[in-house]
């Protein structure tokens, strides 16, 4: 899976590509966990390119909030196209994780 | 015919296998990669039929969640001569029927609890989402075990303002 990047100072904005799926997940973990484990402060997905999302993306979305709240930081996902955003309210997710 | 005898009707066409010729047959190794073929396939024979999109993406959703669990947990992502997965899918009048079908061990995914949505974020478990969305998407699904297989029959409703309008093509 491609996943691109943009770094600031504290601040990590991860843009994946494509469909995130139990095929693929594992490699997006890996790379927000990093991530967030090296210090970042902010940390943003931008799902402009996110055309699917299953159960196994979802998970890695939920461990993420997780880890930063309880570091104090911040997370959010951002620019997710309309299907994408149902998963999130089918599962709840769209009220406890920041959706801009 | 009264609307709910007509839609019983077609769900024992389809249990008893009797095959629309345009139907949708699939068998797939109980591998990973093979999800994202079947998905391309299902979704080539969907838009064919005119189904919109967001129909489409939640079986997809439905598919995919299904076949991921068996994978994983049903062969424990063992392939083998002997195991795979059918996928048959039908369109009649409003409704799409679908089945999946594997030789793993016996799973009722209806058993699963469904997660507590309303959960806050420290108390929400990792897991345990993939069966509920098949069951948010699908009017209805229904479990066998019959010849040592897992059987899983599910209908989805469509209604006319879900469905391209080819007319004119």
């Amino acid at each position: 899976m491609e996943i691109k990047q943009e770094t600031s100072s504290d601040s990590v904005i991860i843009s994946p590509v494509g469909r995130i799926d139990s095929n693929n997940s594992s490699s997006l973990e890996e790379k927000v966990m990093f991530f967030i484990g090296s210090g970042a402060t902010n940390v943003v997905l931008n799902f402009s390119h996110v055309d699917y999302i299953s159960s196994a993306g979802l998970r890695v979305m939920l461990m993420a909030a997780k880890k930063m709240k309880s570091s104090g930081g911040e997370f959010s996902i951002c620019e997710m196209n309309n299907n994408v955003k149902s998963v999130f309210k089918m599962s709840g997710f769209d009220k406890i994780i920041t959706i801009n | 015919m009264p609307a709910a005898e007509s839609v019983r009707v077609n769900r024992r066409t389809f249990i008893d296998g009797a095959r629309d010729v345009t139907g949708f047959a699939m068998s797939v190794q109980p591998q990973l990669p093979e999800i994202r073929r079947c998905a391309e396939a299902v979704d080539d024979y969907l838009s064919a039929r005119a189904i919109s999109r967001d129909v489409i993406f939640q079986i997809d959703l439905a598919l995919d969640e299904l076949l991921s669990n068996t994978i994983q947990w049903g062969y424990g992502n063992k392939s083998g001569a002997d195991n795979e997965i059918r996928i048959n899918i039908e369109v009649i009048d409003q409704s799409i029927f679908i089945s999946v079908e594997d030789n793993a061990s016996a799973f009722n995914p209806l058993d699963m609890p469904d997660p507590d949505v309303d959960a806050s974020l420290q108390d929400r478990p990792i897991g345990g989402l993939g069966i509920y969305f098949v069951r948010q998407v699908m009017d209805e699904v229904l479990y066998e075990r019959k010849n040592n297989k897992n059987i899983l029959s599910m209908r989805l409703n469509v209604d006319d303002t879900n469905k391209t309008d080819l007319s004119g093509v």
